[in-house]
């Protein structure tokens, strides 16, 4: 059986269904400030209704898979910072701990401290990002400011020692590439001092606010099954109710050693997603701590060792971004690079959702609907 | 009773089972019994899809579809592959909606045709797109390259073998170097004798064995630590360090030993709540 030609060249355009009241055909993009990047949504609208939605993605495809075929694997994680550029750091880890796992390299005491602690910095960030840009969706301009504010304060943190502010370039398989810049850590303290004060202004503004609550609650249900069967991750998983979180269920650095739960809520409307987030603001705060409290403040911060990886050898490794489950499957044939690597994006996944949340919902719903995945669109397309 | 031994995997052709880095694979050529696995795996409660990979083989194109049960954390990857005259497998969408747009992009990008798949279009190319650049014929430019030839299928069971022959080998040779190294302590005076004894393996064997070699009397009756649920690859080599190779001696570890192993090797109290002791003692007993 060949694939028909008709499936071969996509409908772009809907054609309108002619009813009672006409369906009207609406783009949404791929330019529009709301779709975080060049995503084009095509809805079928009756009414206020949406009747159909159908997502296009690839605008910002670069094949990095390919271009991956023909780099060595230290040359491989620049490439990476520039798939999810809000949170670049956390890219880097899944791809690190594969090779460390098929090289056989053991990652130093301080290198993992210092790797979660960025680790979860960058989350903070990230949801910085999120807040950000989501309430700017919602018409409210103030988190906005407030939040690119703060982001700017931790960007110098992550710049001082990496020398990069959002494609930083450093981890490394082993450990880190450089020693973290001598006041890292105090600089780190200071920051989350001052920024656990300011998170409960963005709560205020944000899931607190009745405006905010009235445009949220009970918008765009994602139920737990729904959401297992599609492979959802992240806080959309962990607001319909399953408290599936790699750092616990599958630990990595230094999770282990820290103590904490994972954040859940049953609700699994476009508030929970919101509300998880901001509760993980919170708790990367205290994580960081942590990580500051127990991290040697000497040693080596990288495993010197050869990389040779045996042919046929593989390995799927994941951990839990900001987004959702960011894996990567690396298949060897014994070179200096990976023969294929495949990048398992949580925004290319949680994307598919969205025809299922969208059908059925009021139209002034869709922005409130899309911004709440928390989508980054280079990491989508690669 | 495992869920594991409740999937009935007697019936499938082609199916081959290993072990890559403390993962279980599946092995298939069968597009049917790719499909008559997956839904087995579904109803044995894999149940969250975390990835699908398209992969050039230069003989054949594979699928590789990574699984998780959230109820357990079991992870498990199948592989399928099917040659490149007829690139066809079933889609398994129906089951995982989370695996869609994986395959429409393995589709798209190395050319699997999933039948079944209920849209299946370019998803990050244009639609108008001619190739599948994730082929190995092809470069980084897009173009064929003008001498490329495919590889001939390979021959699985052989590839077996020739595996374990050459554990078998490595197993020997470390054997032959231990005892060789024995000679030579006990004949000091002489020190060149025992060394000239034992043919020296080539490089890759000696990296291998290098461990085993010593812990000599270790290596003679090494069990597969890997058997025991929650060991995987790294925890045998970290386990090896501390002297620990055999299903007996986890088993008769005491409580105290257990903790301060975790402590030592940073477990965090895994021994207990994956019952490794009890795990051990059973393959133990299956054993003798």
């Amino acid at each position: 059986m060949s694939i028909p030609a008709a499936l071969m060249t996509g409908p772009t355009v809907l054609e309108p269904v002619v009813g009672k009241t006409d369906e009207m055909i609406v783009n949404l993009g791929p330019q529009h400030p709301a779709t975080h990047g060049v995503l084009q949504i095509v809805l079928g609208v009756d009414g206020e209704r949406v009747t159909r939605a159908v997502p296009h993605i690839g605008f910002l495809h670069r094949n990095h898979e390919k271009i991956e075929e023909s780099r060595s694997y230290a040359q491989v994680i620049p490439y990476l910072d520039r798939m999810d550029y809000v949170s670049g750091l956390q890219n880097e880890l899944p791809y690190c701990l594969a090779v460390e796992d098929l090289a056989g390299l053991e990652v130093p005491e301080r290198a993992k401290y210092i790797r979660t602690a960025m680790f979860e910095f960058n989350r903070i960030i990230s949801h910085l990002v999120w807040v950000g840009t989501y309430m700017l969706d919602l018409g409210a301009i103030t988190p906005f400011l407030y939040a690119f504010r703060d982001r700017e304060m931790a960007l110098d943190i992550i710049e001082r020692t990496t020398g990069g502010r959002m494609l930083p370039n450093y981890f490394t398989f082993g450990g880190v590439r450089r020693d973290v810049h001598p006041k890292f850590w105090q600089d780190l303290l200071d920051f989350l001092d001052y920024f656990e004060k300011v998170v409960p202004e963005y709560e205020t503004l944000t899931v607190d606010a009745p405006v905010f609550q009235a445009r949220s609650v009970g918008v765009g249900l994602l139920s737990q099954e729904l959401a297992v069967n599609h492979g959802i991750s992240g806080p959309n998983l962990r607001a319909s109710g399953v408290a599936h979180d790699l750092r616990k269920d599958q630990p990595y650095d230094a999770y282990p050693e820290l103590d904490f739960s994972v954040i859940t809520r049953d609700e699994g409307d476009v508030w929970a997603r919101s509300k998880v987030r901001m509760d993980e603001i919170y708790q990367s705060i205290d994580l960081i701590r942590q990580c500051a409290e127990l991290a040697p403040r000497s040693g080596p911060y990288l495993a010197r060792g050869r990389v040779k990886i045996e042919a046929g050898e593989q390995r799927y490794r994941a951990a839990e971004i900001s987004r959702g489950q960011l894996g990567v499957y690396i298949h060897s044939d014994g070179g200096t690079g990976p023969y294929r690597s495949k990048h398992r994006s949580p925004s290319f996944v949680n994307l598919q959702i969205i025809p299922d949340l969208f059908i059925g919902q009021k139209f002034s719903d869709v922005i409130a609907i899309l911004g709440s995945i928390d989508i980054v669109l280079g990491e989508v397309d690669r | 009773m495992s869920t594991e031994a409740a999937i009935n995997l007697e019936d499938l052709p082609t199916l081959r089972q290993q072990t890559i880095c403390g993962e279980k694979v599946y092995q298939l050529e069968d597009p049917t019994a790719y499909r008559q696995l997956c839904e087995r795996l579904l109803a044995a409660g894999y149940d969250f899809p975390q990835c699908l990979s398209g992969v050039d083989m230069e003989y054949g194109l594979r699928t590789v579809l990574h699984l998780r049960r959230l109820s357990d954390q079991a992870e498990l990857t199948l592989w399928l592959d099917v040659p490149y005259d007829r690139p066809h497998v079933p889609s398994v969408s129906d089951l995982w909606g989370g695996v869609d747009w994986h395959e429409r992009e393995a589709y798209d990008l190395v050319g699997i045709h999933y039948d079944g798949h209920e849209d299946l279009r370019r998803i990050l190319l244009e639609d108008h797109w001619t190739i599948h650049p994730l082929q190995r014929r092809y470069d980084t430019g897009g173009y064929l390259i003008p001498d490329w030839q495919a590889k001939p299928w390979p021959d699985w069971d052989a590839i077996a073998k020739e595996k374990e022959e050459a554990a078998r080998k490595a197993a020997e040779a470390a054997e032959k170097r231990a005892a060789a190294a024995k000679a030579k302590a006990a004949k000091a005076v002489k020190p060149k004798e025992g060394e000239g004894g034992a043919k020296k393996p080539p490089l890759s064997e000696v990296k291998k064995t290098s461990d085993q070699v010593a812990k000599p009397k270790a290596a003679q009756t090494a069990d597969d630590l890997t058997k025991i649920k929650g060991i995987g690859a790294h925890y045998v080599a970290l386990l090896k360090e501390q002297g620990i190779t055999r299903f007996e001696q986890l088993a008769n570890l005491s409580d105290d030993e257990a903790k301060r192993l975790e402590e030592k090797m940073n477990f965090k109290d895994r021994i207990a709540r994956e019952q490794w002791r009890e795990q051990a003692r059973a393959l133990q007993e299956g054993k003798s």
